[in-house]
């Protein structure tokens, strides 16, 4: 007796012709619907950063290698510029350089992470990642930290080596527990600098006695924040000495 | 113990729902995984990984809103019942694409550091909750776990065997989890992007739903309360109006269990209008080869005496009819066992 039952739908019988014509229109309608959203969701995004991890090619760098406040090593450049290059250990890792080899002159190897011509290097695994490079350590003019004065930034503080591309994004509320991460394991702190004169700048953070930043910066990754220090530029790179208590959130994203 | 758990018994419609459940979710997540790669390439480009946490978590909103729109909607519209048959396994697969989602988050935002990945993102969200942020995180997976359980209990045997009452709550939690995903995005991921689009489709969502929600409980409230005839029984309306093999819900006036009037060949009959699988509408069933099929998934009842047939063991309350001045008239007592 299906006469009785010609508009209504028993999942166990067979499908009544207008709910089969119904569903026909609708099931595809959400599927469409899905897909449009997915579009729209899609070209709004906020592009990726123009950040390159050269996982595959090998970078030797020869320079004064230091082990304070981060991992890093002073290069001169051909045209006899000072540059600074921060280096990383493997995945959410500061790298591992024995203090023997603090102080000297060194060839380090590694994978390089550029962004906005800023480079930082993530030394490779093994024995190989650094060797002495020669006695040139009494003949290295360790360059002065030249003050700029006292600042307040506003910014987002992250992890570097997300920001420079092992992350894209590597910034942001999606990525602050990324970037936890990657502080707690001691990879440098950067604020990158939102307003201002100075904006779109990378600036490294140091904690308020010279040393590491980590438990200050840690409650505030990812987050925007006022941030107030001695500003300074030394070996070609920019670096914060924070004040005490010299972060504050604010209250909404930039 | 009786056969109560039929309804998830496999037919072919569910087959079909099923297919077209998997065919939306992949050509969702393939086209946002190939469009992305396509839209932004490098070095503008995101991570794989990263497209694929918002490819899934994407999804998992998409499915949400559907899954939460299938119930007004088959309240307004009995078209859309093959929807709400197997709702349930839509809800599965929503747990399954959020579940993708948050697991991608745990390996790759906490993993591959100096703590294991799910301490990584736990012990993540202390220094921040000190400074006073809110973990937009914690809130995603609050909502997981609610997904989680429903998914967990959505057989008929949890339905069976932790009692509809338990159930049914336990299955409303899906609006706070509701309420928790739209915190987590809006909180999350919506701070870190600079277009206005995504606020509005958020609040296109909320407020589509919201309205979905109203209309259906409009409609619901627009039931009038039966008028009182003689003696205690209530007019159940014109005879003559009712077809047979319909059903008509009325209302008591002084409050309590509804009731689904029915004609049945030349009789009336009337049972409990509450199904007692799922608490369905059974006055908007039909009688189907002779029983008062419920229009939610099919639970069938037998108009004399309210049970299921054989093998089954399912009864509802039964109501005395009759027919006087053209009126069907029902005595709001249900009858004694
Ligand atoms: S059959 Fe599921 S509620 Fe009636």
């Amino acid at each position: 007796m299906t006469s009785e039952r010609e508009d209504f739908y028993v999942g166990y019988l067979p499908m009544p012709p207008a709910h089969r014509a119904f569903l026909r229109w609708v099931a595809p309608s959400i599927l469409w619907t899905m897909v449009v959203i997915c579009g729209i969701t899609l070209t709004f995004f906020k592009p990726a950063p123009p950040a390159v991890w050269s996982t595959g090619a090998l970078l030797e760098l020869k320079g004064m290698l230091r082990t304070a406040p981060y991992p890093l090593i002073e290069v001169r450049t051909e045209a006899g510029r000072m540059t600074t290059v921060l280096l990383t250990g493997i995945g959410k890792r500061g790298a591992f350089v024995p203090e023997i080899y603090s102080d000297t002159y060194c060839s380090v190897r590694g994978y390089p992470l550029e962004r906005d011509g800023r480079r930082i290097l993530e030394l490779m695994e093994g024995s190989g990642a650094i060797t002495r490079a020669g006695d040139q350590s009494a003949a290295w003019l360790t360059p002065e930290p030249l003050p700029i004065g006292r600042a307040e930034f506003e910014g987002e503080i992250l992890d570097s080596k997300c920001w420079h591309g092992a992350m894209k994004p590597g910034e942001g509320r999606a990525h602050k527990a990324c970037a936890t991460l990657c502080v707690r394991g001691g990879i440098a702190p950067a604020l990158i600098v939102h307003s201002g004169s100075r904006a779109g700048e990378v600036v490294i953070l140091v904690g308020a006695g010279g040393g590491r930043a980590a438990d200050a910066v840690l409650p505030y990754l990812g987050e925007p924040v006022t941030v107030r220090g001695e500003f300074f530029r030394q070996a070609g790179m920019l670096w914060l000495r924070l004040d005490a208590d010299g972060i504050l959130p604010r209250g909404s994203a930039p | 113990m009786s056969n109560a758990y039929r309804a998830v018994q496999w037919n072919s419609h569910k087959r079909g729902y099923d297919l077209w459940i998997a065919a939306a979710v992949l050509l969702y997540l393939a086209i946002f995984f190939v469009g992305g790669k396509l839209l932004f390439r490098e070095p503008g480009g995101f991570s794989d990984e990263i497209l694929l946490i918002r490819a899934f978590g994407t999804c998992a909103i998409a499915l949400l809103h559907v899954v939460l729109a299938i119930g007004p909607l088959a309240r307004l519209d009995a078209r859309f019942a093959a929807l709400l048959y197997n709702r349930r396994h839509l809800g599965v697969a929503l747990f399954l694409v959020a579940l993708l989602h948050a697991i991608l988050v745990t390996v790759f935002y906490g993993g591959f550091g100096v703590q294991a990945a799910p301490v990584a993102v736990i012990s993540g969200y202390e220094p921040a909750l000190r400074a006073g942020a809110l973990p937009f995180e914690l809130l995603g997976f609050f909502a997981l776990l609610i997904f989680f359980l429903m998914a967990a209990t959505s057989h008929d045997f949890w339905l069976a065997n932790l009692g509809a009452g338990v159930w049914k709550a336990l299955h409303m939690l899906v609006y706070l989890a509701y309420g928790l995903v739209i915190a987590h995005v809006a909180l999350g991921a919506l701070q870190d992007q600079s277009s206005p689009v995504y606020f509005w489709l958020l609040l296109l969502g909320v407020s589509g739903l919201t309205v979905l929600h109203l209309l259906a409980a409009r409609r619901e409230a627009a039931r009038r309360p039966a008028r009182a005839a003689a003696e205690g029984w209530l007019d159940a309306g014109a005879a003559n109006s009712l077809a047979d093999g319909r059903g008509r819900v009325v209302v008591p006036p002084g409050g309590g269990e509804r009731i689904a009037v029915f004609r049945h060949g030349e009789g009336y009959c009337a049972v409990s209008n509450v199904c007692a699988h799922q608490a369905g509408p059974l006055g908007e069933g039909r009688i189907v080869n002779g029983c008062i099929t419920c229009p939610w998934h099919g639970y069938q009842y037998r108009p004399e005496d309210g049970k299921s047939p054989p093998p089954y063991t399912e009864k509802i309350p039964t109501y005395r009819t009759r027919v006087e001045g053209g009126r069907i008239l029902v005595n709001p007592k249900p009858e004694e066992v």
